[in-house]
């Protein structure tokens, strides 16, 4: 509240419209007396919370405060804060714009909002719209909140709203913010929002009708901020603040609860002045918090959100005793990369801290000026920490009589050139067929574009997709009738020839026991095989004229067939399709392998010379002729060993 | 109405073998992608069937459930497994492996599908890490499932799976 006297003028600028059009020219224009409420704090509230506290700022005009107490308004204070906005906000922040940026008020209704912090607009598709997308955004909002109540409907209504930086921080009544709430992770223009309530103590002031005497007091701590930033290093000095002469000038550290209360102050501050992420990484790399009598970090919590790439951090000089005053640390500062603790308590009480925090912060490499791991351990670290696939090895087959390698051999180009004689041939009244299409595969970003689905999807048994007990028993092939009508309508294909062109399939085969013996001579069932094949054909598409190739899977359960006809029958063939997308070849040895091999061929050598007598060189000359096989090797070593040269031999044999 | 009377079993069985399949997969890969022990998804988890499960991973066989639960961990954190294609097919319609004489007298059990084996193949991805930048590789899997005696008995043991895998073969595409 304004000093007696002042009140006038103060009144005046009170008004919003007033506010307004004073803005125009940015606050460096606006001057009063500082204005701290009551109690001397900061008042960075806004007016939504200013009817709570009326009474309360009465009071203290009427008390009168005297007007040395708030230092007096000066044009070089205001030209800091100009400096501030310029070398805090890369130049790009614009204060004076978003103060007389008019806010989306519905009825000037402002008493006893709940405020929201909702983030995700600047990212949504939204944010190219005129406004921003910020119109489109609130009625999204409470078209939303308002069909999403059970029951009795009730129209959300957002009474205020402004953006600030990355956030848009919207103002309702306490009913339809619970309801607003609610729509946190929904999606908007193709973004998750954030939706979540905002910090009551402080809602970043919506600037466009705070009070002159708030503007006032925060360009005041603007201008301190920039006293204490060093462009060139990057550098916010929040170091010593209790001792800040205009700080205490302010009273901003009279009392503990309000100091905290100005260090958050201090970085909402910091927050606003940045757009993104990246302009604040780019600005601000290194903050000093030394000799602040912090004896938990949770009084400078603020500092780990606000600043969550921050590069370096001085804590010296605080009184932190414990690992609890840092518990809150935790999970912070991805990308510290020097802390400073010296002069603090727990030196002496826990020195094992460093341990934890090398824990806690992944790229955190030194600990009061003493590298503790090295920038490339950190990435081996980092490396050992992502997630690596199961190795692949190559087919495992497990055929009995080659059974299992010639049904392949001979289906896929059967498949290809006639299928109703490879029907005929493998498939009986009891085989099944189905088809089931993934239309949402990875695939190559360089591969081809994917071939459209058409000629499958009206018979994809996709049980993920197909709900009806119909479409589900009816998109279930049985018996060769069926299926050749069916095989008669897909597409024709050129499958790869598999001896030519092995690496384009990867199969695997198994014995499996249990299936129907359909002569009934066995009570437990008979043995067949279960195979996987997968790989990928060339299309031709006769109807819609389309070429290009897909990717499979086909799964086949064989069984013995029955006297009399072939040698084996199909009891089930289920093929499932994707776009195209090369296999992995299973069929060279996978990446680790060198450096094992190689250890591995010298103790091959090695054993090969002792049981043999032959020198090294010789030794490795046999074992690389037989392709490293260590019995084979034996045995040609027999079978030519009267033909070696006695310089072959250690000594002669 | 006659003839639809015969096709009740089939179409009991068709109902039966995919709600299996269903169940089965969702309550599988959840336990992959949670980490939770995988022993009771398998044949090696009852006394009914004195074999393994034949189980193979990207051409490896793997001895026990155990061991790729192992496996599975190598793999590092936040690796999750998403299926988008599911399909089954009955392998046999009365299976008998294993099944005790009472479960395998009961003619209710063959008719509501009880008895079947069946073949289940997902296609889908894996994901390794979070986020939408996370690298994806496609997968395809095939089970055979079969009975799980043990939970057709009077009085089942809780918590028993209907089903259980006898083959598995897992590839990484």
């Amino acid at each position: 509240m304004a000093p007696r006297g002042k009140a006038t003028s103060t009144r005046e600028a009170r008004n919003p419209l007033g506010a307004k059009s004073s803005s125009r020219g940015g606050i460096q224009k606006r001057r009063g007396p500082t204005r701290v409420d009551t109690d001397g704090d900061l008042d960075m509230d806004g007016p939504s919370k200013r009817p709570s506290r009326g009474p309360a700022n009465e009071a203290a005009g009427s008390r009168g405060r005297p007007s040395g107490r708030g230092p007096a308004p000066s044009r070089g204070a205001a030209k800091v804060a100009q400096i501030v906005m310029k070398q805090l906000g890369n130049g790009s922040s614009d204060l004076a714009s978003r103060v007389s940026r008019p806010t989306r008020g519905r009825g000037g209704y402002t008493e006893g909002l709940t405020w929201l912090r909702v983030r995700g607009l600047k990212q949504s598709k939204a944010a190219s719209n005129a406004d921003g997308g910020l119109s489109d955004l609130l009625s999204f909002m409470e078209r939303k909140a308002s069909s999403l109540q059970s029951g009795r409907k009730r129209q959300v209504t957002i009474r205020k709203s402004h953006k600030a930086g990355e956030y848009v921080f919207v103002g309702a009544n306490k009913e339809d913010a619970e309801e607003l709430v609610k729509l946190n992770t929904f999606t908007f223009a193709g973004i998750q929002l954030e939706v979540v309530e905002s910090d009551a103590d402080f809602e970043p002031p919506n600037k466009a009708t705070e009070s002159p005497e708030t503007a006032e007091l925060r360009a005041k701590l603007q201008a301190i901020l920039s006293q204490r930033y060093n462009g060139e290093s990057k550098l916010l000095k929040l170091d010593a603040l209790a001792t800040d002469a205009e700080l205490v000038t302010l009273g901003m550290f009279e009392t503990r609860e309000r100091a905290l209360k100005t260090f958050k102050g201090l970085m909402a501050i910091c927050d606003g002045l940045f757009k993104t992420l990246q302009e604040k990484k780019d600005a601000i790399e290194s903050i000093s918090l030394a000799n602040n009598s912090i004896d938990n970090v949770i009084q400078v919590e603020s500092v780990a959100t606000t600043f969550p790439q921050l590069k370096n951090l001085d804590m010296s000089g605080n009184l932190i005793s414990n690992m609890e005053g840092l518990q809150r640390w935790k999970g912070k500062f991805k990308e510290l990369d020097a802390i400073y603790m010296t002069g603090n308590p727990i030196e002496g009480t826990d020195p094992n801290y460093t341990a934890t925090f090398l824990e806690w912060f992944p790229k955190l490499r030194s600990i009061n000026g003493i590298e503790l791991r090295t920038a490339q351990q950190i990435a081996e670290q980092e490396a050992a920490r992502l997630p690596k696939p199961i190795p692949q090895s190559g087919p495992d087959f497990r055929d009995v009589n080659g059974i299992g390698e010639q049904f392949l051999l001979e289906f896929f180009t059967a498949y290809d050139t006639n299928r109703e004689a490879l029907i005929s041939r493998l498939y009986d009244a009891s085989s099944q067929f189905s088809l089931a299409v993934d239309a949402q595969s990875v695939r190559d970003p360089n591969g081809p574009p994917p071939l459209p689905w058409g000629a499958y999807i009206k018979s994809s048994r996709n049980l993920l997709k197909i709900n009806t007990h119909h479409a589900r028993s009816q998109r279930l092939f049985k018996g060769a009738p069926a299926i050749n009508d069916l095989w008669k309508e897909l597409p024709m294909t050129k499958h790869p020839n598999m001896k030519d062109e092995l690496s384009k399939y990867i199969m695997d085969c198994h014995p499996l026991p249990g299936l129907a013996d359909p002569t009934g001579q066995s009570q437990f069932g008979v043995d067949g095989l279960i195979l996987a094949v997968h790989g990928e054909f060339e299309e031709y598409d006769p109807k819609s004229g389309t070429t290009g190739k897909r990717s499979f899977s086909r799964t086949f359960v064989l069984a013995p067939g029955l006297s009399g006809t072939a040698q084996i029958r199909v009891v089930s063939d289920m093929l499932s399709l994707r776009a195209y997308s090369a296999l992995p070849n299973v069929f060279v040895a996978p990446s680790q392998a060198p450096a094992d091999t190689a250890s591995q061929h010298q103790a091959m050598v090695a054993e090969l010379s002792k049981q043999t007598g032959m020198v090294p060189q010789y030794s490795e000359m046999c074992l690389s002729q037989v392709e490293w096989d260590f019995a084979r090797a034996l045995v040609i070593f027999n079978e030519k060993k009267a033909e070696l040269p006695p310089e072959a031999f250690v000594s002669a044999p | 109405m006659r003839t639809r009377k015969s096709e009740l079993p089939a179409k009991a069985r068709l109902l039966q073998q995919i709600y299996s399949a269903e169940n089965f997969v969702s309550s599988y890969y959840q336990a992959i992608n949670s980490r939770a022990k995988l022993e009771t998804f398998y044949i090696n988890s009852s006394t009914r069937y004195n074999i393994p499960a034949d189980i193979s991973i990207n051409g490896s066989v793997v001895p026990t459930p155990a061991e790729y639960s192992k496996l599975l961990e190598t793999q590092g954190e936040n690796v999750l497994y998403e299926i988008e294609s599911l399909d089954t097919h009955i392998i046999n319609p009365s299976f008998q492996y294993g099944a005790p004489e009472n479960v395998y007298d009961s003619e209710k059990n063959e008719k509501s599908g009880r008895k079947m084996s069946i073949v289940v193949t997902t296609m889908g991805k894996v994901r390794f890490g979070k986020g939408r930048e996370a690298p994806q590789k496609m997968f395809n899997e095939t089970f055979v499932l079969v009975p799980n005696w043990d939970a057709m008995a009077r009085n089942p043991a809780r918590g028993l799976k209907r089903w259980l895998i006898m083959s598995q073969n897992f590839r990484a595409l």
